[in-house]
C-alpha cells in the first residue's frame, strides 16, 4: 500500500487528511461549548469575584472533560490522561491514529502556551520528522509518521462567554515555535452560533370575518 | 338558521320520531356512562337502551326527555342529523384497556370541536394551514434516528425558525394552521391526541390535557403530537391497533419532540460536560423542557454515558422531581388564543351568541365551553354584563 507524503513543513496537510472535518470540527464545537456553560456555570453559581477566579481552571477541567465523551459519540479518536512528570497533575491528550492532541490556554493567538515538561516530551518523540530545520536530513514526512498538536484557545478580552480563537498549532521538535497553524473559528465558521436567540412566536393573529359576513354585517349597520 | 333549528325542535305530543340513535350513543359514551348505568338511572331496562342505540326502537318523548336530562344533553342534541365525517386516524397516547372509556370520552368531545369550528368557519377565516409535508418511509420501522433528526430539523426550517428556543409552541401550531385546545381528558394516561381533520381543508388539531399542569410538560406534549403529524401522515388506524407499532410510532413522536425542541447543533453545545441536575435548572429556563427531557435527550445525542443518565434519573427521583420539578410552578402554561380570538370578534360583531351556539351545535353551553377548552367563557361574560337597573 502507497504512503503518502508530506511537506514537512506543513504538517497541515497532514492533519487534515488524516483527522477528519467532523472530528476537527467536534473538538472546536466542543471548546466553545465548554466556554460558555462553565462560564454560565460559574457566574449563577458563585459571586462574580469567586467565578472569575475559578472560571478558568474550571474551564480547563471541562473542555478536557467533553473530550470523552465527543469521542464516545463520534468515534475516530481516543482520549488518553496522564499524570506530568511531577506526578501532580494530570492531562488528557486526545489520540487519533498517529495523531496526539492536548489543549491549552494561550495569552494571545499565535503563541505556544507555556513550557511543561509533558509537552516537550511530545514534541520530541512525535515531531522527529518534522525536523525540516536541518537540511541535512532531507526529512520526510508521511502520514505513519507520528505527530503532535496543541489545541491553542483564549477568551476574548471583554467576553469571557465565548473563545476569541481555537487553533490547532504545530510545534516544531523542541517545542519552542509554531511551526503550522489551522484556525478552527475560521475554517467552521458556523461553529459560534446565534445560541442566545430565541426564536419568538408572535402573540398577534387577525381572524378575519368571511366577506359574506363582512357584507351583511355592514348592510345590517 | 336559528329559526330552521328551531323547528326541528321535537314536538313531544308526535313522540320523538326524529331520533337519531348514534347521537344517544354519543352522548352516552361522552359522558363515559355504560347502557347498564345508563339504564339504571332512568330506571328502564338495558335491553331498551341498547335498542335504542340499535334502532330498533325509538324513545317515547317522556324516556328521551329523561335521557337528556340525566346526560345533561338539549332534546334537540338526539335529533339532529350526524354528517358523515372523513378523518385521518386520531393519534391517543395511551391504548391501554384502562383509558378506553375516556379514549370514547373524549372522541365524542372531538366531534364536538370539529362542529364547533365547522360552525365558527362560515363567519371567520382562520389561518391558513402551513404544515410541511416531507417525503416519510412508509415503512415505519424504516424512520429511523437520523431520518426524525432531520425532519425535526427541517420542520423548524419550514417555519423560518433557528435552532434557538421555541417561545411559544402553542402560538407556533396556531400561526401555521392548527386548532389548538387545552381540555380535560379525564385521564392522566391520556395527556393529549391529534389528528388531521378533513372537515375543511386538511387541518391539524392538537387537544392538550388539561390534567398535565407543568408548562414544560404540556410543551412536550404539542411537540410529540406535532411528530405525529409530521411523521405519521401515512399511517392509517390498522397501524394503530397493532402494540408493536403502536410502541413504535410512539417512541418516533417522542424523539422529534425532543429533537425540535432541543436542536443538536444549540443544545449539544449548551451542556457542560458530566452535566449535574443543577446545571439544567438554568437550561430548563431557557428551553422550557422539563429535567428529565433534557437528560434523556443528552444521552440520546451521546453527551452523557448510559451509566451517568442512570444517576442523573436516580437524583430525580430521590428529589420527588418525577411528580414536581424546580420552576414547575413559576413557567406559565402555553395558553391557544385562536378560537378564543375567533370568538371574542364574534361576539363582539354581534353575529353570534351563547343561545345560537347552543342552538346550531345541539349542546348545553357548559359542554361547549368545556371542548374549546374555554371554561367560563360565555357564563362569566353574561355574568359581568348584567345590566342593573337605576334606581335614581
Amino acid at each position: 500500500m502507497d504512503i503518502k507524503t508530506y511537506d514537512p513543513k506543513k504538517p497541515d496537510e497532514m492533519f487534515n487528511d488524516l483527522v477528519s472535518d467532523k472530528i476537527q470540527r467536534e473538538i472546536a464545537s466542543g471548546v466553545v461549548s465548554q466556554y460558555k456553560a462553565a462560564y454560565e456555570y460559574c457566574y449563577e453559581t458563585f459571586e462574580p469575584p469567586e467565578a472569575h477566579d475559578l472560571l478558568p481552571q474550571y474551564r480547563r477541567v471541562c473542555i478536557e472533560g467533553i473530550m470523552p465523551d465527543i469521542a464516545e459519540r463520534i468515534g475516530g479518536y481516543t482520549v488518553e490522561s496522564r499524570k506530568n512528570k511531577a506526578k501532580n497533575c494530570w492531562h488528557r491528550s486526545i489520540v487519533s491514529g498517529r495523531i496526539r492532541l492536548t489543549q491549552s490556554k494561550v495569552d494571545q493567538q499565535g503563541i505556544l502556551p507555556r513550557d511543561a515538561e509533558f509537552r516537550k516530551g511530545y514534541a520530541e518523540s512525535n515531531q522527529m520528522l518534522l525536523d525540516f530545520m536541518n537540511e541535512d536530513k532531507n526529512p520526510e514526512l508521511n502520514e505513519e509518521a507520528p505527530l503532535y498538536a496543541i489545541i491553542t484557545h483564549k477568551s476574548a478580552d471583554d467576553d469571557e462567554i465565548l473563545p476569541e480563537f481555537v487553533d490547532i498549532v504545530f510545534p516544531d521538535k523542541e517545542c519552542n515555535v509554531i511551526v503550522k497553524r489551522i484556525k478552527l473559528l475560521d475554517k467552521f465558521q458556523d461553529i459560534i452560533p446565534e445560541m442566545d436567540q430565541e426564536e419568538i412566536i408572535p402573540e398577534s393573529l387577525e381572524i378575519k370575518l368571511e366577506r359574506s359576513v363582512k357584507r351583511s354585517s355592514s348592510e345590517t349597520a | 338558521m336559528l329559526r330552521e333549528v328551531v323547528a326541528r325542535l321535537p314536538n313531544m305530543s308526535v313522540g320523538a320520531s326524529n331520533f337519531k340513535q348514534e347521537r344517544l350513543t354519543h352522548a352516552r359514551e361522552a359522558r363515559g356512562i355504560t347502557q347498564t348505568s345508563l339504564a339504571d338511572m332512568i330506571n328502564i331496562s338495558c335491553a331498551a337502551i341498547s335498542q335504542y342505540e340499535k334502532g330498533q326502537r325509538s324513545p317515547s318523548s317522556d324516556v328521551l326527555k329523561k335521557i337528556a336530562n340525566t346526560l345533561n344533553f338539549p332534546m334537540h342534541f338526539f335529533l339532529k342529523d350526524i354528517g358523515t365525517r372523513a378523518c385521518r386516524p386520531i393519534f391517543f397516547r395511551s391504548l391501554s384497556s384502562a383509558t378506553k372509556a375516556a379514549r370514547l370520552s373524549a372522541t365524542r368531545r372531538y366531534g364536538w370541536l370539529l362542529d364547533t369550528v365547522g360552525y365558527l368557519r362560515e363567519f371567520v377565516t382562520l389561518p391558513e394551514v402551513n404544515f410541511p409535508r416531507f417525503d416519510i418511509p412508509s415503512a415505519l420501522t424504516s424512520i429511523d434516528d437520523e431520518i426524525i433528526e432531520d425532519i425535526a430539523n427541517r420542520t423548524r426550517k419550514h417555519w423560518g425558525l433557528g435552532f434557538g428556543p421555541i417561545s411559544n409552541v402553542t402560538w407556533l401550531l396556531e400561526n401555521n394552521g392548527a386548532i389548538v385546545v387545552r381540555q380535560k381528558l379525564e385521564a392522566k394516561t391520556l395527556d393529549a391526541f391529534s389528528n388531521w381533520s378533513m372537515d375543511d381543508t386538511l387541518r391539524p388539531y392538537f387537544i392538550l390535557g388539561e390534567e398535565k399542569m407543568s408548562a414544560v410538560r404540556s410543551r412536550f406534549d404539542a411537540a410529540h403530537e406535532l411528530g405525529h403529524m409530521i411523521l405519521h401522515y401515512h399511517v392509517d388506524e390498522n397501524v394503530l391497533r397493532n402494540t408493536s407499532s403502536f410502541k413504535l410510532i410512539e417512541k418516533q413522536a417522542h424523539h422529534f419532540a425532543s429533537a425540535f425542541l432541543l436542536p443538536e447543533q444549540t443544545f449539544s453545545k449548551e451542556v457542560l460536560f458530566a452535566p449535574n441536575l443543577e446545571m439544567l435548572v438554568p437550561l430548563k429556563s431557557k428551553w422550557r423542557v422539563s429535567i428529565a427531557a433534557m437528560v434523556k435527550r443528552l444521552r440520546q445525542l451521546r453527551l452523557i454515558s448510559r451509566e451517568r443518565e442512570q444517576r442523573l434519573f436516580i437524583n430525580i427521583s430521590r428529589r420527588h422531581w418525577r411528580t414536581k420539578e424546580p420552576l414547575d410552578d413559576e413557567l406559565e402554561i402555553e395558553k391557544p388564543r385562536v378560537l378564543q380570538k375567533a370568538l371574542d370578534v364574534l361576539r363582539e360583531k354581534n353575529i353570534i351568541n351563547q343561545q345560537s351556539l347552543t342552538i346550531n351545535l345541539a349542546l348545553n353551553i357548559e359542554d361547549i365551553e368545556r371542548t374549546i377548552g374555554m371554561p367560563g367563557y360565555f357564563r362569566n361574560a353574561s355574568a359581568t354584563t348584567i345590566k342593573f337597573p337605576r334606581i335614581f
